[in-house]
């Protein structure tokens, strides 16, 4: 925009013609009123405030809303951090000045659905032709609060094992089998650990740390539960999860060292610009999410295999899977019209709108970083299962072999082995979220034993747990 | 009665906004409008709610429940309390007086008569006016163990750096060196300070045959004392309430493992993360007396040691 200041003549001079102007306009009879019949009747057009994402992929998308609801346009706006806290939508909700529809975070979603600061869209869902078995089962489920519906499922994601083929085969392990019991984690890393001395050149594996596991990721493979049926009871302190924090404690003695070092090696590799730890090559294996498939796409040197985590002695295949939804908030004046720009965000025409302006981000990329070869994308994983089929018909075929193995295995946890990241942590999940973090971090650092972290947790989720439904039961 | 009431004194009203004092009292009333205002209209209204808040349990959401003195009995049983309490009292006694002796040491040196020294003091004042984000940001990178310029430096001397932020040993110090890095406006008013110091003083104890250091220590320090006693009172309060720097340091969390958890991180995370607002009121009412203690007992001492021109009662 042109910053070139403008005269106070030339200011008055537009003042005054601008002003001539609108009262001659007012004078102008008014454009007669179709007549009964005669033509179709005049839409209102109708703008919805949304507050999500922000960025160069989401200011586009939104100028397509027209195409299939030509009532609607949509003024989008940055709504701040989801992940740890609400801070914007919780407090213009509660002030009412709350948006029309908004993204919120799936692992807090129940937390902020019990205390209303979400519309029940369950019967505008029911009147409509959309369908419960077109969506992710998990991803729906955990929109659901108390048998009605909150919001529709967005986006979803999904964590599994990255190995490093080059790596395999120079320490002589075969590079199309990776390891499948925790057994086979430990002795593959102790063999793809490489030191010079002291000082660490390359990790096999690092539990937790690297990559997007969390800790839950370990105690789902290992069968541990989180919550009691009714959601009321904590369950971090159960003799699985104790466990499970164990073996991630004994991991690192045996396999990694010092916890602290190993973090701020992973800081290192990233302030030198050289990216995630595994895509630079300094750990052979990674478990993290389907996202880090966009990483390695930039990457190509990077030979990799994806498969389902390794499991423990008695635990299961399983993963976990999180994302976001979108909602409609309480006092949204156009509450029609509100869902139906959330069915078309969730829906196909919105995942096609999304997945246009992913393309022309994933050329700039290519153009900025200077990257060989043609612009290679990924899709991001839809909830709304006859987008995600869309995705996969338009983009899969130009990816190469791995892309289209991981994008199956991808489907097949998102059917039939994921865990959700909500309905695992109930109403305080806020709290659940960090103190189990905590745990982690203070077992790992030997500041307390795996069972006083885990009980530590306990004891302040619960507490949390039980005031939030102290107040839902008053409400 | 109203007949023999004596007349209002508005003609003496009057008179005393055109007197000196009368003019210079409108100057201060005017010069301190806009903050009062500011104040009146955005922060008086949210510091009583606090203050009344901080007996309740309130979500935002739904309606405050009142809960007499429970966030308070819970806080006392609250490990984290007690945790961020003391890494905020550690950083306050490192801090402060650490700060004050830099800036000072630093006041002394550009208030030289040499050239350039325009320049010099702009280099010192600046990074106290680098916003707090990317003053963070830029030590992020100073405090990089493998790269960083910090363990880079150390690394000539053949001394191996610590990991610095990542290490619950060292990250408080870490935050330290930043807020004394960055303590270039305390730094401005010691110059101030010192340049207010008639030279006729120093003039009469050099005829005395005073050393460098005895002017030092029996002219300019004395003289400095209101000085000193402002910068500590203010240095205090401030660093009590120390947050964005450690939010952006790390990541809002207080690591590792709690060895940044400042009190207002503390604060923060209670009523923006977790919703407990009644809690987090709780928690800062209770830095406010803390603060109050404090300042009280800096001004009850400041008559031992401060020397002014006028009689502290």
């Amino acid at each position: 925009m042109s910053a070139r200041a403008l005269s106070r003549r030339h200011f008055l001079a537009l003042s005054g013609t601008a002003a001539a102007s609108a009262v001659i306009a007012a004078c102008v009879a008014p454009e007669a009123a179709p007549a009964a019949g005669e033509g179709e009747p005049m839409m209102e057009t109708v703008e919805l405030n949304h507050w999500g994402f922000s960025g160069p992929v989401w200011e586009t998308i939104w100028d397509a809303v027209p195409d299939t609801y030509p009532n609607l346009t949509v003024n989008p706006t940055e709504i701040g951090d989801i992940v740890f806290g609400d801070q914007k939508f919780t407090t213009a909700v509660a002030a009412g000045t709350g948006p029309d529809t908004a993204m919120q975070n799936r692992h807090t979603f129940l937390q902020f659905a019990a205390k209303g600061l979400y519309q029940d869209v369950t019967d505008r869902f029911d009147a409509s032709d959309l369908n419960r078995d077109d969506y992710t089962p998990v991803q729906l489920n955990e929109t659901v609060w108390e048998g009605k519906m909150y919001g529709l499922p967005w986006g979803t994601d999904v964590r599994y094992l990255y190995w490093n083929k080059d790596h395999f085969a120079e320490v002589g392990l075969d590079p199309d089998q990776p390891p499948t019991t925790w057994a086979e984690l430990e002795e593959y890393a102790d063999k793809l650990n490489i030191r010079d001395g002291d000082e660490v050149v390359r990790y096999g594996f690092v539990p937790y740390l690297y990559g997007n596991s969390w800790m839950w990721l370990y105690g789902f493979l290992a069968g541990a539960p989180s919550l009691s049926d009714d959601k009321r009871t904590i369950l971090c302190d159960d003799q699985l999860w104790i466990d499970t924090l164990q073996w991630m404690v004994n991991f690192y003695d045996n396999y990694v060292g010092d916890f602290e070092l190993a973090n701020s090696f992973q800081q290192g590799i990233r302030s030198a610009g050289l990216g995630l730890p595994f895509v630079a090559g300094k750990t052979s294996m990674s478990a993290t999410g389907d996202w880090h498939v966009r990483d390695l796409l930039r990457s190509p040197g990077v030979d990799y295999g994806t498969a389902p985590m390794p499991i423990p002695p008695g635990g299961m295949k399983s993963t976990w899977s999180c994302g976001f939804s979108i909602v409609m908030a309480p006092g949204s004046e156009h509450p029609d019209e509100a869902f139906q720009l959330m069915r078309w965000f969730t829906g196909t025409p919105g995942w096609e709108a999304l997945a246009a302006a992913d393309v022309a981000e994933t050329k700039r990329t290519w153009e900025r970083e200077q990257l060989e070869g043609d612009p290679k994308f990924w899709p991001r994983l839809a909830c709304y299962l006859p987008a995600l089929e869309a995705m996969e018909k338009k983009y899969l075929p130009e990816l190469g072999e791995i892309e289209n193995s991981t994008w199956a295995l991808s489907l097949d946890a998102l059917r039939n082995w994921t865990h959700g990241c909500g309905s695992v942590m109930g109403v305080a999940a806020l709290q659940y979220w960090v103190e189990m973090d905590n745990a982690a971090r203070n077992a790992l650092s030997k500041q307390m034993t795996p069972e006083e972290a885990m009980l530590n947790c306990k004891t302040l989720v619960q507490e949390a747990t039980d005031q939030a439904w102290e107040a839902i039961d008053n409400a | 009665m109203a007949a023999t009431t004596p007349a209002l004194s508005t003609p003496t009203a009057r008179g005393f906004w055109k007197s000196l004092r009368g003019r210079e009292a409108l100057s201060f009333y005017l010069f301190i409008a806009p903050w009062t205002l500011g104040f009146l209209a955005f922060i008086l209204g949210p510091i009583v709610a606090s203050l009344a808040l901080g007996f309740t349990r309130y979500d935002i959401i739904l309606p405050a429940k009142w809960v007499g003195l429970e966030n308070f009995r819970d806080l006392i049983a609250d490990p984290l309390f007690r945790i961020s309490l003391g890494n905020t009292v550690y950083i306050v006694l490192m801090a402060v007086p650490l700060g004050m002796v830099v800036s000072f040491l630093i006041a002394l040196l550009l208030n030289q008569k040499v050239r350039g020294m325009a320049a010099y003091r702009t280099g010192y004042f600046i990074p106290s006016i680098v916003p707090a984000v990317a003053s963070a940001a830029l030590w992020l990178y100073l405090l990089q163990p493998q790269w960083g310029l910090v363990n880079g430096f150390l690394d000539l001397f053949g001394i191996k750096g610590p990991t610095w932020l990542a290490s619950t040993t060292w990250s408080k110090p870490s935050i330290i060196m930043l807020m004394v890095w960055a303590s270039g406006g305390t730094m401005i008013i010691y110059l101030a300070g010192l340049q207010d110091i008639p030279d006729t003083l120093y003039e009469a104890a050099s005829i005395d045959g005073a050393s460098w250091l005895r002017r030092l220590v029996h002219v300019t320090i004395p003289l400095m004392t209101p000085t000193i006693f402002f910068t500590l009172v203010m240095g205090i309060i401030g660093t009590f309430q120390v947050f964005s720097v450690v939010f952006v340091l790390t990541d809002g969390m207080g690591g590792p493992l709690n060895s940044t958890l400042v009190y207002l991180i503390y604060v923060y995370r209670n009523a923006f993360v977790f919703f407990r607002m009644g809690y987090a009121s709780a928690l800062s009412l209770i830095l406010f007396l803390i603060i109050l203690v404090l300042t009280l007992a800096n001004v009850r001492l400041a008559g031992r040691w401060v020397y002014s021109e006028v009689e502290m009662e």
